[in-house]
């Protein structure tokens, strides 16, 4: 166990010091001078000596082995520079938008474990049926339909038209209502299927079909013996789900003027604010690898015998 | 499960529609997508313009027709070079030896460190904002996942028992590849490519609504959404038409995933 731990974590490492070289690189996938944007983001000038100081003053000229050894040396401090647009730490800026992004991500998750778990309880339940049916249908219409087109139908229908709920921006709680159900229902849809085939291979194994033999009811049968050996693939899905969760903040928190990550990761990508870029791609691949981690952990409590096979939590 | 030869038929019939409404664009589009006539702008939908016109009085549906070439042509750009990408990479994971193997998963790791979307939008917006940029930084930002596909497919079909025979009998480099790999890789990447599509086609359309990807005034749908976005209540026909025609590229892709997933083998969806 301990041995497994420690393993991963030196993954983990390895894994997150690949992504800060990426971040780092990003440096030379952005075109255009950046002394130069920062310059024409305060509104001034950009002239040739001015530029040539602020170079000068951020370490531009060096060359790139030195810049990027410096850049690691900081990161490793927690220290990922300052924002070209608004000159504040970069983490800090991070840090001032992840409340937001955290409502916003957890309500969501709750959806989607709300909804998959029903959706896909009540499909195997109902298996070859017209509810399975209309379910497997709905889940593939869900999962198309693209996150912020569903958020535009809803702002018009149920905001603009009936007027019952706020348009966009953060505030109280009826502000959360509809972007969090925008942002988990194509996460809930997948789940909702991944969770009924499962439950079906789990159906399939001998300890059911004894409880069958002994005359339990089908309901007792799914809720009690299927379900929670189900749990484990869950308990990763549900990991995965953070994922599904982060990326389409990006999209949704922009739709719904949410002031969270996603939407500072639009703008600072649009505005060519590396330093803050940088800043969210480390914060959330850390974050993502920690959560599929601790889902790990968390199947090998459940489920002891993916200890002793050594063998990775996924089905 | 009853249908899904049914949902595979319905999906590759929609696709088919879509594909050569893309194709007739220029023959069957009823007015020049760019040309913008400011007395015309806003119009509900009319025989003349059957899905109205825009904020600048362009014609909605010769747009979408046009943008249907934009969008799907870039869409399956991306999805056959990322499929490549993926698959030298992964092959060379498979076939390059220990310390290959062990560079590429580390990388492949890194790279899905990070939600596939957020990924995405840094790389293609940074690139960009262009179409070059949305293949690119698409590219850039999925072909791990495509890797660790292929390299887990070629792994199982290297110790398939004829494969070890005509490795015994020395049989090796190219041949072995053409021959005897990739043969067996053909049916699961082409269930993976469906499966893909649609989230590639969410991907595009999602820069050009972000302003990350195809820029107007070209008709890419994301954009024509974007540009929607202000005139939502005097002109909500604005919004659906473009909405409507992502859905439909989506959903076609996805019936004829979900229904060949249910068919046969089953691809990984673990990271969609």
């Amino acid at each position: 166990m301990t041995r497994t731990l420690v393993a991963r974590a030196m993954h983990l490492v390895a894994a997150l010091f690949v992504v800060s070289v990426g971040a780092f690189a990003l440096f030379a996938l952005a075109p255009g001078d950046p002394a130069e944007a920062i310059l024409r983001d305060r509104n001034e000038a950009p002239d040739p000596a001015q530029v040539a100081a602020l170079r000068q003053e951020l370490g531009l000229d060096d060359p790139l082995a030195v810049r990027s050894a410096r850049w690691l040396v900081r990161a490793c401090r927690g220290d990922l520079g300052h924002s070209w647009r608004t000159g504040a730490p970069a983490l800090a800026e991070v840090a001032r938008r992840a409340p937001a992004t955290l409502q916003l991500a957890g309500c969501s998750f709750l959806l989607v474990v709300l909804f998959s778990v029903a959706a896909g309880v009540v499909a195997a339940f109902n298996r070859g049926r017209p509810a399975d049916h209309v379910l497997r249908i709905a889940s593939v219409l869900t999962i198309s339909l693209p996150n912020y087109w569903l958020g535009l139908l809803l702002i018009s229908v149920v905001a603009v038209q009936i007027g019952w709920l706020p348009v966009m921006g953060r505030g109280s709680p009826a502000h959360l209502i509809l972007p969090a159900l925008t942002l988990s229902a194509g996460a809930a849809a997948l789940q909702g299927r991944v969770l009924r085939a499962t439950l079906l291979q789990v159906m399939a194994a001998d300890h059911i079909r004894f409880a069958q033999a002994k005359g339990l009811p089908p309901r007792v049968i799914l809720l009690r013996h299927a379900l929670p050996n189900a749990l484990p693939p869950l308990v990763t899905m549900w990991a995965v789900s953070l994922g599904h969760l982060l990326g389409g903040s990006v999209v949704v928190e922009t739709v719904f003027a949410w002031p969270g990550i996603g939407q500072l990761t639009v703008t600072s990508v649009l505005g060519r604010d590396i330093p803050v870029v940088q800043a969210i791609l480390l914060t959330v691949a850390a974050v993502f690898m920690l959560v599929n981690l601790a889902a790990d952990l968390v199947n090998r409590r459940i489920d002891p015998r993916l200890d002793r096979s050594g063998g990775e939590a996924s089905p | 499960m009853i249908g899904n030869r049914l949902l595979i038929v319905i999906g590759s019939s929609l696709m088919l529609v879509l594909g050569l409404a893309a194709l007739a664009a220029p023959w069957i589009a009823p007015h020049d997508p760019l040309a913008a006539d400011p007395a015309l702008r806003l119009q509900p939908p009319s025989p003349t313009f059957p899905f109205g016109t825009d904020q600048i009085g362009r014609c909605v549906l010769s747009r979408l027709l046009w943008g249907a070439r934009l969008s799907l042509g870039t869409a399956a750009v991306t999805l056959a070079l990322t499929t490549l990408v993926g698959m030298v990479i992964g092959l060379a994971a498979t076939f390059g030896g220990r310390f290959v193997d062990r560079a590429i998963g580390v990388a492949v790791d890194a790279f899905l460190a990070l939600p596939g979307m957020m990924l995405t939008m840094v790389l293609a917006g940074l690139a960009g904002p262009s179409t070059v940029g949305v293949v690119l930084g698409l590219t850039a930002a999925s072909w791990a996942w495509w890797a660790r596909l292929v390299r887990s497919l070629a792994l199982s079909a290297r110790e398939q028992e004829y494969v070890l025979g005509a490795r015994a009998v020395g049989v090796h480099g190219p041949r072995l590849l053409l021959r005897y790999i990739l043969p067996q890789l053909r049916q699961p990447l082409l269930a993976a490519v469906a499966l893909r599509a649609g989230w590639v086609i969410i991907a595009i359309s999602a820069l050009g609504f972000l302003g990350l990807g195809i820029q107007p005034p070209a008709p890419e749908w994301g954009a024509m959404l974007q540009e929607a976005r202000l005139h939502l209540a005097t002109a909500p026909w604005l919004m659906l038409a473009p909405g409507v025609a992502v859905t439909a590229a989506v959903l076609a892709c996805n019936l004829v995933a979900e229904g060949a997933q249910h068919l046969g083998e089953r691809p990984p969806r673990e990271l969609l």
